[in-house]
């Protein structure tokens, strides 16, 4: 369960986020739509506390994430599974190593049960035959597979995704779509992705929200988003 | 003001350098040292710098003896080439120059690396995964400075010996067992001791400008290469500058 209330954050006396709220109920899949720019990537990195709120609070399964310390935040965020818009995977290891870096650093698993985790992802994600190389050598969408099998590997019940489709073809940007639907469900993850894809994110969420200028300005399913007449969501759908 | 802005802000930024190396040693105080992330690093800088390090070293001794034989012969000293050359290197060329190489090699592929982790994101996944950055990403690196930097040197004080030797004895003259025994003598532990404990506080120094540069780095793959080109010309500054200092230092308490 995500809650957040009161939400606020600007830079530089720029209001990127104005005192937004929302919840996601657990198990749930839910978008925020919003073009270029509108702070989606700086409201995941509020959920996570790799930001801190001007005002307002995030809570997720009950921790107050905007007031923990650092090294408790540290601890915390070993529950939350991040998708970075630009894949972060490690270019210094295999992408075998870099999923089971997460794994090693949580400990309690031996060697052996490391190994056939990272296997089974991989597999999840289709790139079995990829884990030897480096990311350097995968294309932006092994890329970002990999990265999202990394983010999931530990178990996580609640995956924070930042443009999981950014940059990627149609038919690449469909397939990751319904591969984070499919293992979310099946996890069953709590999981919150932003997108200016609006196809792909209906493809995806159970719950889409629209951010604009710092507001959420509808929020609901596909079915009511396309019914609005806000001229500025009727414009962003389109 | 055109001038408080400047000064402002490098007091700002030094306060953050400060805050950032304060908590690389709390966390070597708390021993979360990652071994073996810290040989990973000893190696890749080791083998970054070695080559260039061995080369400066051998030139700057052969030059030495090459200037030394043409001074010295003006007073009839040629015999004194072995200790010109070895107390130099050893009592302050070898520490610096070395210093000055690892800045520009090793120092600048850290800021490098760490730069690029910073503008893909890297640094943040790290925190991410519950992982603290500065314990899996820096301290590693400043710790394998403080370990390959004094083994470089010590390196290059002997190459530098040796480049010395080749030409006073092929190209002066002096007899070859003359040299060695003249090095030997001349140099005493406090000449080797002054010189040496520099190196300790440069290497913290190189790995601390060049890790936190990186560590900061913005703006993309421009940003990577003006931060790492910076912390390089920082670790310059740093080093040249100190050295005056400490040598002063030095020298009031162990110049006799
Ligand atoms: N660390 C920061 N410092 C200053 N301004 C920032 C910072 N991070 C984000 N911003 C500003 O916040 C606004 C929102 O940025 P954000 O990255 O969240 O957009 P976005 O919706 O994720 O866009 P995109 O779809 O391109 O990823 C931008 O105007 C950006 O300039
Ligand atoms: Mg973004």
């Amino acid at each position: 369960m995500i809650r957040v209330r009161g939400l606020s954050k600007s830079f530089n006396g720029q209001k990127v986020l104005d005192a937004i709220d929302f919840d996601v109920a657990t198990g749930e899949i839910v978008a925020v739509l919003g073009p270029s720019g509108t702070g989606k990537s700086v409201l995941l990195l509020h959920l996570i506390g790799l930001m801190t709120p001007d005002s307002g609070e995030v809570d997720i399964d009950g921790v107050q994430v905007s007031r923990l310390p650092e090294h408790a935040l540290l601890k915390f965020r070993r529950n939350v599974g991040y998708l970075f818009q630009d894949s972060a995977l490690y270019d210094f290891m295999t992408v075998e190593e870099n999923l089971a870096f997460p794994l090693r650093e949580h400990g309690g698993l031996k060697a052996a049960e490391i190994k056939s985790k990272v296997r089974e992802f991989l597999e999840m994600v289709d790139m079995a035959d990829a884990g030897m190389k480096y990311p350097s050598q995968l294309s932006g969408g092994m890329r970002k597979r990999a990265a999202l099998a990394r983010a999931m590997v530990t178990g996580s019940k609640v995956l924070l995704c930042d443009e999981p489709t950014s940059g990627l073809d149609p038919i690449r940007s469909r397939d990751i779509s319904f591969l984070i639907k499919g293992l979310s469900k099946k996890l069953g993850c709590t999981t919150v992705i932003t997108t200016h894809d609006v196809k792909n994110a209906f493809r995806c969420a159970d719950r889409a929200m629209v951010l604009h200028e710092g507001r959420i300005v509808i929020d609901g399913v596909e079915q009511k988003l396309r019914a609005s007449t806000d001229p500025f969501v009727k414009e962003f759908l389109e | 003001m055109f001038i408080v802005t400047p000064i402002r802000n490098g007091v700002a930024s030094l306060g953050r350098g400060a805050c950032f190396l304060g908590d690389v040693f709390v966390c070597v105080l708390r021993g979360r040292v990652r071994w073996g992330e810290v040989f990973k690093q000893v190696f890749e800088q080791g083998v970054r710098s070695l080559v260039i390090v061995m080369l400066a070293s051998f030139a700057s001794g052969a030059v030495l003896a090459m200037q030394g034989r043409v001074m010295m012969e003006r007073f009839g000293a040629k015999e004194f080439i072995a200790q010109l050359v070895a107390l130099s290197l050893v009592r302050e060329l070898s520490p610096v120059f070395t210093a000055l190489v690892f800045s520009g090699k090793s120092g600048a592929g850290m800021a490098a690396e760490l730069g690029t982790m910073s503008v893909n994101s890297q640094i943040m996944a790290t925190r991410t995964m519950g992982v603290d950055p500065v314990e899996f990403l820096v301290v590693p690196r400043i710790l394998a400075c403080l370990i390959v930097l004094p083994i470089l040197v010590v390196m290059s004080e002997l190459v530098g010996i040796l480049g010395g030797y080749m030409i006073g004895v092929h190209e002066a003259n002096v007899p070859s067992i003359y040299y060695v025994n003249q090095t030997i003598q001349c140099l005493g532990f406090v000449d080797f001791f002054t010189g040496f404990v520099k190196v300790f506080f440069f290497a913290i120094l190189i790995g601390w400008t060049c890790s936190y540069k990186g560590f900061f780095t913005t703006g993309g793959s421009l940003g990577v290469g003006r931060y790492t080109t910076e912390a390089v010309a920082m670790c310059y500054v740093g080093v040249i500058v100190s050295n005056t200092i400490l040598t002063k230092i030095i020298l009031t308490f162990w110049g006799s």
